[in-house]
C-alpha cells in the first residue's frame, strides 16, 4: 500500500522534473548512488581496515582510506561525467511490428562523455553503451515493441556507471510523444475497387505488370515521389536524384484499398491491407484506405500519404 | 578489440601480476608454491595467445585441488598467514582463467583491492609502498578499461589522477583519525634470514656468511653512561654437549627476582625478524607493551616479531642473592673425556691463579703470545677435540671461536661460565644520531661469575682483534678485502666509493625516517603529535578537522570541475568582452561589430587598431578554419594594446 503511494509519488515527481523534448543535466536531474560493485568495494575497504588495524600496519590502513576517497572521488566524477550533457529527442521511425522502432537521440557534450546506456523503462531496447565525444553526436536507440498499434514514447532512462562501475548515475527524459507499429506486411492478392477507381477518374486500366516498357524519360527528385522511382544508376554516376517517369497515366493505376474487401480477423486483414500499402507504392500507383465509414484517407501517392495510411492502419 | 579478446587481456595482466607477487614473495611462500603460480601464468598467456582451448570446470577444481594440496603440503599450517594469502594468491588466478563475462572480469579486479594490499604483511619498505601503488594504479585503469572501454593510455591516466589526488588526503587521515586498537590477534608472517642462530658451533664453519640487512637501530641518549663499546645482548647459551653451545630454556620465561634502574632510557626500533628475541644493553627493562625481561636480563617477545617494532629500554641491574646450586650446576657442567689437552691448560692456570682475574689473565698471556689471528674464513675443525686442535694447530677463527673456547677453559676450571650471542657496535649516523646494527655486526663472547659480585662480561675475541671493539665490523680496515668477499654483491661492497657510500647512507637514513614515522606511527606517537597540533582539544578537533578537510577538498575540487566546464568561452569572445568594457554597460546590448564601431567613434585615434580587431575577431569566430597561431597571437596583442591605449 505504502510503497504504491511512494511509487506514484515518485513517478509523478519525475514526470513533472523531465518531461521535455530536450534536457540538459545538472544537479537537479541527476541521480547517484553506489552501485553493487561500489557495495563490495566498501566491503573490501573494512576488510583492509580490518586487517590494517589488526596488523598496527599503517600501510594497509592508508590503503583503506585511500579506497573510501576513491569511492567518494567515483561520486563526484560519476556526476561531472553526465553534468552539462544535452539530450534530444530528434525523431522515431515507425516500423512494422516485431522489427526494432529507431528513436534518434541528439547528445551535445560539453567534455568526454563516458559509458553512457541509453534504454527505454517503457519497452525492451538493445543496450546501447558508448563514449561520447565532446561535441554533438547523433545515436539511436532501438525499441522492440511486439504489437500494432500506436504507443507513448514514454519515460528514457540514461544512466552510466563511470569511474570504475563503483557508482550508478542516472536521469530520465519523458518524452511526450508517440510512435506506430505498423502491421506486419502479410502477402496477398492486391485487389481492386474498381468501381470508385473510374467513378473518381473516368479511366481504369488494369495494370498488373511489373515490366516497365514505356519508360520516358527522367525528371528531377521531388520530396514525396516514391523512393523506389529513383534511377539509383544516376545516383551512382552523378550523384544526382533522378526519377524514372514512365510513360502516360495509364501505367500509374489508382486502387482503393478496402478493409471489408478482406477476410479473415482483424489482424490479418490490416495485415494485408498493409502489404498492398506496400505494394501499391512501390509501383508508384495512387490509392486511398478505407477503414470504415469514419476512418479513410483519401487518393493520394508518396511518402507521405504511405505514412498517414499505414498510422491510420495501425490506429486502427 | 572484441569484448572476449579484451578480457582475456585484462585477465591476463592481473595473473601476470599475480605471477610477480609470488615472486617477489618467493623467501615467504617457498619455491614450490612460486613454480605452482608461474605454471598457473604460463597456463593463462597459453589460453589467451589461443594455444590451448580453455579448461572445463573439472580442470578448474582440479587444479584449486592441486593448489590447495601444493600449499597444505609446501607452506603448511604452521605459517598460517603465508598460508592464508598465498590461498588467496592461487584462488585468485585460477579465477582469472575462468573468467569469461564482464561481470567476472570486473569481481576479480574488485577482489584484488584486497589481493594486493596484502603484500604489505611481508614487506613495508617504501619500494613495496610504491610496487602497491603502482598495482593500484594498473588496477584501476584495468577497471576503468573492463567498464568503459577507455583506451588503456587514457585509463592509466585517469586511474593515476584518483588515486594522486586521494593519497595525501589519505595520509592526512592516517596521522590524524584515532587508531583503532586490534579487534582481535593475527598471526603474524614469519621470516627466514641470516642472523643470530640458537645453538653455535663455530668450529664446523668455514665461512661466515654475513648479510649487510639492518637488524636494528637504537637512539642512545649522548651521556658518560653509553660508551662505546656496545656489546648488545640478544641469546645467552648455556648448554655445551660438546659441540654445541644451545641456547637457556629458560630464554622465555620472565623475570622473578628484584632489579633496580640504573640509568637512562633509551630507544630501539628493531626490524622484523620473526624471532621472539631482542635486543639491549646490558641488562634491561623495557615499558613497552608486549616486551618482557627474562632472567638473565636480555629482552623478549610472547609473539614472533612479524613486523618492525619500537620499544623503550631502561638498563637495570638485577639484585638477585647469587647463583643457587642448580644454576651453579649448569653453568659448568662440561661433557665427560674431551679437550684432555684444554682441560690440562685450564687446571693448570688454576693452580697459579689465586682469582678469576688471574686466571683470565693467564688464558689472555697464552692467546697473545701464541699469536692466534682473527679470520673470518678459519679452517673447518671436524676432530671431537675441536678445542685442543684450534688451540695448537689451527689457531685462526672468528669471535665464536674464541668465545667458545674461552668458556670451555672457564668451566673447565670450575669458573661458572655462559656464552652470550648478540651484536657488536653499530654504525653511527651523524646527522640524525641514531646506530644502525646489521647483521654482519653479529659477535659471541662469554659471561663469567664472580661468587658475591655477579657476572662480568669477558669478550676473548678482542684480545687478538682489539679494533673489533670500537665500531662496526664494516669499519675493520685489517679485514676489509675479507669482509667484503663474504658480503657478495651490495652497495655496502663498494662503500668506498663516496658517491656509492653517500648513496648508501642517504638511502639508510630514508628508510630510519620511513621505519619512525610511517612504520611504527602508533597510538602513542599520534596522542603525542595530536596533542601538539591540537593542544587541549586533542580528542576532539582532529576527527573533526579531518571531516571538514575533506568537505572543503571536495566541495573545491567539485566546484573547479565544475567551473571549468560552465565558463569556457572562446578565447576571442573573452578578449572581445575585455575590450567592450571601455566602453561602459551599454555595448552589452549591441552586435560584437557594433559593438566595436561605437569604441572607434569613442576612442578615434584607436580607430585602426579596433578596426583590424574587428577583422581578426569576425574571422575567428565565423571562419570555417581557426585562426592560425601567429593571428591569434596578433589579436591578443591587439586587444592589450587598445586596452591599454584607451585607459592612458
Amino acid at each position: 500500500m505504502r510503497s504504491d503511494w511512494l511509487q506514484s509519488w515518485l513517478a509523478d515527481i519525475i514526470k513533472r522534473k523531465h518531461s521535455a523534448v530536450q534536457i540538459t543535466l545538472s544537479h537537479h536531474n541527476i541521480y547517484i548512488v553506489p552501485s553493487r560493485q561500489g557495495g563490495f568495494f566498501l566491503c573490501m575497504v573494512i576488510l583492509n581496515f580490518i586487517l590494517g588495524s589488526n596488523y598496527q600496519n599503517n600501510l594497509i590502513l592508508g590503503v583503506a582510506y585511500i579506497m573510501l576517497l576513491i569511492l567518494v572521488l567515483a561520486l563526484i566524477y560519476g556526476y561531472l561525467n553526465l553534468h552539462g550533457l544535452t539530450i534530444q529527442v530528434l525523431d522515431i521511425k515507425n516500423n512494422f511490428a516485431s522489427k526494432p522502432v529507431e528513436v534518434r537521440l541528439k547528445f551535445t557534450a560539453p567534455h568526454d562523455c563516458y559509458s553512457l546506456d541509453v534504454a527505454s523503462q517503457m519497452y525492451d531496447s538493445s543496450p546501447s553503451n558508448s563514449n561520447y565525444q565532446q561535441g554533438a553526436t547523433v545515436s539511436s536507440l532501438f525499441l522492440h515493441s511486439e504489437k500494432r498499434g500506436r504507443y507513448q514514447l514514454g519515460r528514457i532512462r540514461l544512466s552510466s556507471r563511470y569511474p570504475f562501475g563503483l557508482v550508478r548515475v542516472w536521469t530520465y527524459l519523458n518524452v511526450d510523444r508517440t510512435f506506430c507499429i505498423y502491421p506486419t506486411p502479410l502477402s496477398c492478392q492486391l485487389t481492386f475497387s474498381t468501381q470508385e477507381a473510374t467513378e473518381s477518374q473516368g479511366q481504369y486500366l488494369h495494370q498488373d505488370t511489373q515490366s516497365h516498357e514505356n519508360f520516358d524519360g527522367l525528371e528531377r527528385f521531388r520530396p514525396g515521389i516514391s523512393k523506389n522511382r529513383i534511377s539509383w544508376r544516376h545516383f551512382a554516376k552523378n550523384q544526382q536524384l533522378l526519377v524514372k517517369q514512365y510513360s502516360g497515366d495509364s501505367y500509374y493505376s489508382q486502387h482503393t484499398f478496402d478493409y471489408a474487401a478482406h477476410d479473415g480477423n482483424k489482424e490479418i486483414r490490416l495485415s494485408k491491407l498493409c502489404y498492398q500499402i506496400l505494394e501499391a507504392d512501390k509501383l508508384g500507383d495512387t490509392f486511398a484506405l478505407r477503414l470504415s465509414n469514419a476512418v479513410q484517407v483519401g487518393v493520394d501517392r508518396g511518402d507521405k500519404h504511405r505514412e498517414a495510411c499505414l498510422e491510420a492502419l495501425s490506429d486502427f | 578489440m572484441t569484448s572476449d579478446k579484451l578480457f582475456g587481456a585484462q585477465t591476463s595482466i592481473t595473473t601476470i601480476v599475480y605471477g610477480l607477487v609470488s615472486f617477489l614473495l618467493l623467501n615467504h611462500f617457498g619455491v614450490v608454491f612460486t613454480c605452482a603460480m608461474l605454471l598457473i601464468v604460463l597456463f593463462k598467456l597459453a589460453i589467451y595467445r589461443g594455444l590451448i582451448k580453455g579448461p572445463s570446470e573439472t580442470l578448474i577444481n582440479l587444479l584449486a585441488f592441486t593448489i590447495i594440496l601444493v600449499v597444505f603440503v609446501a607452506i603448511g599450517f604452521s605459517n598460517l598467514v603465508e598460508m592464508f594469502v598465498s590461498l588467496l594468491l592461487g584462488a585468485c588466478a585460477l579465477k582469472t582463467i575462468q573468467a569469461k563475462t564482464k561481470k567476472q572480469a570486473m569481481s576479480v579486479q574488485l577482489l584484488n583491492f584486497f589481493v594486493y594490499p596484502c603484500f604489505f604483511i611481508f614487506s613495508q619498505n617504501v619500494l613495496s609502498l610504491l610496487f602497491v601503488l603502482v598495482l593500484l594504479v594498473v588496477n584501476l585503469a584495468q577497471m576503468l578499461w573492463i567498464e568503459h572501454g577507455i583506451e588503456i593510455r587514457s585509463a592509466s591516466k585517469q586511474a593515476a589522477k584518483h588515486l594522486l589526488l586521494a593519497l595525501p588526503l589519505a595520509a592526512i587521515m592516517v596521522v590524524l583519525l584515532p587508531k583503532v586498537s586490534p579487534f582481535w590477534q593475527l598471526p603474524g608472517a614469519k621470516k627466514t634470514q641470516t642472523g643470530l642462530s640458537e645453538d653455535i658451533d663455530p668450529f664446523q664453519i668455514s665461512e661466515l656468511s654475513r648479510s649487510d640487512e639492518l637488524v636494528f637501530r637504537a637512539i642512545l641518549p649522548s651521556n658518560a653512561q653509553m660508551q662505546p663499546p656496545f656489546y648488545w645482548r640478544t641469546l645467552v647459551h648455556d648448554k655445551f654437549d660438546g659441540t654445541r653451545w644451545r641456547v637457556s630454556p629458560h630464554h622465555d620465561v620472565q623475570l622473578q627476582a628484584p632489579y633496580r634502574a640504573v640509568g637512562e632510557s633509551y630507544t630501539v626500533i628493531a626490524r622484523a625478524s620473526g624471532k621472539t628475541w631482542l635486543y639491549s644493553l646490558g641488562q634491561a627493562k623495557s615499558a613497552t607493551r608486549g616486551v618482557n625481561t627474562n632472567h638473565f636480563g636480555t629482552l623478549f617477545m610472547q609473539k614472533h616479531l612479524s613486523s618492525s617494532i619500537e620499544y623503550q629500554v631502561t638498563p637495570i641491574h638485577i639484585t638477585d642473592s647469587g647463583l643457587v646450586n642448580w644454576q651453579y650446576r649448569v653453568n659448568t657442567a662440561l661433557p665427560e673425556e674431551i679437550n684432555p689437552l684444554a682441560t690440562e691448560m685450564s687446571r693448570q692456570w688454576d693452580s697459579r691463579a689465586d682469582n678469576t682475574a688471574e686466571f683470565i689473565e693467564h688464558m689472555k698471556q697464552y692467546f697473545v703470545q701464541n699469536s692466534f689471528r682473527y679470520s673470518l674464513k678459519p679452517p673447518t675443525i671436524s676432530a671431537s677435540d675441536s678445542i685442543d686442535v684450534f688451540l695448537t694447530q689451527t689457531r685462526e677463527g672468528f669471535c665464536g671461536h674464541y668465545a667458545a673456547t674461552a668458556a670451555f677453559m672457564l668451566r673447565a676450571a670450575g669458573i661458572p661460565a655462559r656464552l652470550v650471542s648478540g651484536y657488536l657496535g653499530g654504525e653511527y649516523n651523524e646527522e640524525r644520531g641514531y646506530y644502525s646494527v646489521y647483521q654482519y655486526d653479529a659477535h659471541a663472547w662469554v659471561e663469567y661469575y664472580v661468587p658475591q659480585q655477579g657476572w662480568y662480561r669477558l669478550d676473548p675475541t678482542a684480545w687478538v682483534a682489539p679494533d673489533r671493539l670500537t665500531g662496526s665490523l664494516s669499519e675493520l680496515t685489517e679485514l676489509e678485502e675479507e669482509f667484503k668477499d663474504n658480503l657478495g654483491l651490495s652497495l655496502m661492497s663498494y662503500s668506498n666509493l663516496a658517491v656509492v657510500n653517500w648513496l648508501r647512507l642517504q638511502i639508510e637514513q630514508l628508510d630510519y625516517q620511513w621505519t619512525r614515522w610511517v612504520l611504527n606511527f602508533d597510538h602513542q606517537k599520534q596522542s603525542r603529535l595530536l596533542r601538539d597540533l591540537f593542544g587541549q582539544y586533542h580528542k576532539v578537533l582532529p576527527e573533526l578537522s579531518v571531516f571538514l578537510l575533506l568537505i572543503t577538498i571536495f566541495i573545491v575540487r567539485f566546484w573547479y570541475l565544475q567551473r571549468q566546464q560552465i565558463v569556457k568561452l572562446p578565447a576571442a569572445v573573452r578578449l572581445h568582452h575585455a575590450v567592450c568594457r571601455l566602453g561602459g554597460d551599454g555595448l552589452h546590448k549591441v552586435t560584437p561589430s557594433q559593438a566595436l564601431s561605437a569604441l572607434q567613434s569613442q576612442y578615434p585615434a584607436l580607430s585602426q587598431e579596433l578596426e583590424e580587431f574587428n577583422q581578426y575577431f569576425v574571422k575567428s569566430r565565423f571562419s570555417r578554419a581557426p585562426l592560425t597561431k601567429a593571428e591569434a597571437a596578433r589579436m591578443k596583442a591587439l586587444g592589450r594594446l587598445i586596452i591599454k591605449k584607451a585607459k592612458k
